[in-house]
């Protein structure tokens, strides 16, 4: 069996996705203020 | 950066999660790309939450934000040729919706967003902030701006915005159907 969830690999795998998170936050441009 | 701007902006990868459980894929699909200089991202996001929040960084306007711009424009340059077709199609996606935000953010000094969809979203429209204001009679290309509500979060988007968190909910599918090489045998690396 291989073992491909150990917590080094999943936290590779939040910080890439944290990453692609800001993509919204840098290059997008939502409006949200005024309520 | 609100509780609801949060959600906004996870929705893209955490989606991009389900689907790829939904379709056989694995988080594990992560080791089989090599995703450089993550810094440039991050560099990105410290100098706009720098705009947001320090008032000499918000007086530089649209200087800081070509800098943001470039510097997540630079992160996909280098990345772009290591990775795999199908993934360069998703990064292609993002810088797509990266032009149209950075057009009309550079015809207008911000990001224009429609005070109707404002509205509509149970926001005030008028406000201004370092990074959008409320499109008017002398607004170029206000089709770019801020035009569809969100109304779950009451949040406005982009066309742009749309098609960065397209691409961003696409490269996280298609790294995850990625299988993990194997050291004792051959393994096709291709999705």
């Amino acid at each position: 069996m291989i073992h491909t969830q150990s917590p080094r690999r999943l936290l590779v795998a939040a910080f890439t996705l944290a990453s692609l998170a800001l993509l919204l936050y840098t290059v997008g441009a939502p409006h949200e203020h005024g309520g | 950066m609100s509780l609801r701007f949060f959600l906004l902006i996870i929705t893209p990868p955490v989606l991009g999660v389900a689907i790829g459980y939904l379709s056989g894929g694995r988080l594990a699909g992560f080791r089989t790309l090599r995703i450089r200089a993550l810094w440039l991202v991050w560099l990105a996001a410290l100098v706009q939450c720098a705009q947001y929040s320090l008032a000499p960084v918000r007086h530089l306007g649209v200087s800081v934000l070509a800098l943001v711009f470039a510097l997540v424009l630079a992160w996909l340059a280098v990345n772009l040729r290591s990775w795999p077709r199908a993934l360069r199609w998703a990064g292609a996606l993002i810088i797509a919706g990266a032009a149209l935000n950075g057009t009309a953010i550079l015809l207008n000094g911000r990001m224009p967003y429609d005070p109707a969809a404002v509205t509509a979203v149970g926001l005030r429209p008028g406000v201004e902030t370092p990074k959008n204001e409320p499109a008017a009679g002398h607004t170029r290309l206000a089709l770019l701006g801020d035009t569809i509500p969100v109304p779950g979060l009451r949040k406005v988007v982009s066309p742009g915005d749309v098609l960065i968190a397209t691409g961003a909910c696409a490269l996280v599918v298609l790294t995850m159907r990625r299988r993990p090489v194997v050291t004792s045998r051959p393994v096709l690396q291709e999705v």
